[in-house]
């Protein structure tokens, strides 16, 4: 494959410039080398659209970046930066645009700054979860990390695209959490932004502003520059957590619970990832299936009595709530959170633990998402995840890869009550509700629910076909009800923010106008979230 | 770093293979036959058949129990690092996670996928033979699967092109809910044995 545009011999031009700034070894071109750099779990997986890159060059330091990026301007190659490449779920390492060379940013993975009394770190793309939780411990530093389900992502990468991780709820936003960046600019120029923006400041990692327009956010699921080194706030290691669940009764309990979870979690008073399952609807990993219950959500709406008889005596909420902190606090945190909740009639409280960190080595090796103690849940990074779609007796086709979705939708029970009824009627309507997909609200920000829906991805190009079209249609079900998308996979980014339509989409229109000025050859990651430089809006959904 | 472990993983500094017999119960047969390491996973009664078998040609065996960074870090990265083989029975998360870890200095030698009774289906990069092929069929499968598992770590074999996801199962209306596979270095591929 080449870019669009190229011929073999100019590519190879630009191939060799690159080698001679990086060296022989790291630019890849043989097709065995660029399998590597193709989305495993892409829902386009074996076909003539799934999204390819032409090449990759893997820059060491900040220079090489730079130069790189000055070449690919020169020729108006297009490159496709990543930090880690384990987005699996939203495109992975593979760009929006076939016949982008990777930037691959690995390489660059040092810790540069670490600060155990000022909780910051100070890192570059190339740094994983596992690497800065094993330095860490290494370093015996009292420090937690937030992270994802999977940790071998990187942390610049994770907090570009805006992931979520699963302790206190001021570093879950991993891009909130960050202080300071460093940007290679499509021209080659250099920029640090807030504090680092002066020479020496020394509080590049305290204070995020600066003065002047806050510019951080453009390089976040945008593609107006490259990010060389990356702030983050740590937490300090707490000296314990307790976690209870409260259990309501009745399905319309959740209007009530979510109420009452809301303003304690703004109040401060509730600071870990609440987590609701349901013991009758299911939750992922799942619970068996219940057609019966599929038949009165997909009907648009049952009688609290219907809901009661399906339940057959079960309590249809549970809701996980974990308190993080001085052992003292989280104990008066805990009795007034019972209090709040003991409002709601036949609400029970169950399942108490309480932890003193650090953990002991047993205690961390006991930990498990099956067991509702996520390590993430305690800032430690693992790839338990991957077992949950394993090919099991309970789950015999397993999964090749998944695919999200994951609206945003208002913090209230009414609404999950809606997201219920409308999702799983777009579900049942392309047959594809199944236990993963019960639609449970998460609370990944204490301001708003993620629905998140998982579709699972196989080697039938037929079955992927049906997959893709079911969830552009739930794209367009949830966008018509205000329920739009945080973060998607490359092939639906267009589609998604088609959705911000806000006055003839002047969202997109501003960041195409910023796109043009910074940006006028289009050589950084055409296409990402539908920002595509003029000359290249015809190539869309190559 | 090594370019071709680049360029899948970011891998991290492992201490090296520990010989984990006690794990599953079993004693390492004092004649060493194979120095690959074996992982498998724990859940599986058939795994641990499998297990027994490999630590009886004297393979390195982990447990592995829902994690696969801890078994990675700890002892996996060392052992590719060193150009031991590795073979593996368990779910799909686990084959694919060891893989991506391994980067794309690996070869597949040796990949099925098996349900409780047996094989359905197999991708080996070396011809398999219908004697193999009917023992990997019978209720003794995971014994035979560590036998062929073992024995193709020590074939040469240099012309496979690195394959991350799992092979469907087409055509088979039940499949195999467990994978098992060899993973071979390149470079060891092709010098070991």
């Amino acid at each position: 494959m080449l870019p669009n545009g190229f011929t073999q011999k100019r590519f190879e031009t630009v191939l060799a410039a690159f080698r001679a700034i990086v060296g022989d070894d790291w630019v890849f071109s043989s097709a065995e080398d660029l399998h590597t750099y193709r989305d495993f779990y892409s829902p386009y997986w074996g076909e003539e659209s799934e999204r390819r890159t032409s090449a990759a060059v893997a820059p060491a330091s900040v220079e090489e970046v730079q130069r790189i990026v000055k070449i690919a301007n020169e020729h108006r190659l297009p490159l496709f930066p990543f930090s880690g490449g384990k987005n699996l779920g939203y495109g992975g390492s593979a760009p929006n645009l076939s016949g982008c060379v990777a930037l691959d940013l690995k390489r660059m993975n040092r810790i540069l700054e670490i600060d155990e009394k000022r909780q910051f770190v100070l890192v570059e793309p190339g740094v994983t979860y596992f690497d800065l939780y094993r330095h860490i411990q290494e370093k015996g530093l009292k420090l937690w990390i937030d992270c994802p389900a999977p940790g071998w992502g990187s942390l610049v990468g994770n907090a570009l695209d805006r992931g979520t991780g699963y302790t206190v709820s001021n570093m879950r936003d991993h891009f909130g959490a960050h202080c300071g960046m460093e940007v290679v600019l499509p021209n080659g120029d250099l920029v640090r932004t807030g504090m680092g923006a002066r020479d020496g400041s020394g509080s590049w990692q305290d204070y995020r502003y600066g003065v002047g327009p806050y510019v951080d956010g453009l390089f976040s699921q945008g593609n107006y520059g490259v990010v060389t080194k990356m702030g983050f706030w740590l937490y300090p290691q707490p000296d314990g957590a307790l976690c209870g669940s409260v259990i309501a009764p009745h399905y319309h309990d959740i209007i009530a619970l979510t109420q009452i979870l809301t303003r304690l979690e703004n109040l401060g008073v509730i600071n870990g990832t609440p987590f609701f399952t349901s013991p009758v609807i299911g939750t992922p990993p799942g619970m068996p299936k219940n057609s019966q219950l599929q038949q009165l959500l997909a009907k648009g709406g049952a009688t609290p009595a219907e809901f009661d008889a399906l339940a057959q005596g079960r309590p249809y909420w549970k809701l996980r709530l974990p308190f993080i902190g001085p052992h003292q606090v989280v104990e008066a945190q805990w009795e007034y959170a019972k209090e709040q909740f003991a409002s709601i009639p036949g609400v029970k409280f169950e399942d108490v633990a309480r932890y003193s960190f650090p953990l002991s080595a047993e205690q961390t090796t006991g930990l498990s998402m099956f067991k509702d103690e996520w390590p993430a849940y305690f800032g430690i990074p693992s790839l338990e995840i991957f077992m949950v779609g394993a090919r099991t007796p309970f789950n015999p086709h397993g999964s090749h890869g998944i695919a999200w979705l994951a609206p945003i939708m208002p913090r209230t029970g009414e609404t999950v009550i809606k997201a219920h009824q409308v999702l799983v009627r777009a579900m049942l309507e392309h047959g594809v509700f199944q236990m993963e997909n019960a639609p449970m609200p998460l609370c990944y920000t204490p301001r708003s629910f993620t629905m998140m829906l998982p579709f699972l991805i196989s080697e039938d190009t037929a079955q992927n076909k049906r997959t893709r079209e079911t969830m552009s249609r739930l794209i367009d079900v949830a966008a018509e009800q205000g329920w739009l998308e945080y973060r998607a996979h490359t092939i639906f980014q267009d589609q998604i923010m088609s959705q911000y339509n806000f006055n003839n989409n002047a969202l997109r229109r501003f960041h195409e106008t910023l796109k043009e000025a910074i940006d006028p050859n289009g050589i950084i990651a055409p296409g990402r979230y539908a920002i595509w430089p003029k000359t290249m809006r015809g190539e869309k959904n190559r | 770093m090594d370019r071709r472990q680049f360029i899948g993983a970011s891998l991290g500094v492992g201490v090296g293979a520990a010989l984990l017999a006690s794990a599953c119960g079993v004693q390492a047969a004092p004649a060493l036959r194979t120095h690959a390491t074996l992982v498998y996973e724990r859940q599986f009664p058939e795994a641990h058949r499998f297990a027994e078998s490999g630590a009886a040609m004297g393979a390195a065996v982990l447990a592995f129990d829902g994690d696969v960074a801890q078994l990675w870090y700890e002892h996996l990265s060392g052992a590719v690092a060193g150009g031991v083989p590795i073979v593996g029975l368990g779910t799909q998360g686990l084959r694919f996670c060891i893989q991506t870890f391994c980067g794309a200095d690996v070869r597949f030698v040796f990949h099925a996928h098996h349900a409780p009774q047996g094989l359905r289906q197999a991708r080996v990069y070396r011809d398999l033979g219908r004697r193999d092929i009917d023992a990997l069929s019978t209720l003794q499968w995971p014994e035979h699967v560590a036998r062929i598992a073992l024995r193709h770590t020590t074939l040469r074999n240099t012309a496979v092109t690195v394959e991350r996801r799992a092979f469907a199962a087409v055509g088979d209306a039940e499949p195999g809910y467990l994978e098992s596979w060899a993973l071979v270095s390149r470079r060891n591929a092709i010098t070991y044995g």
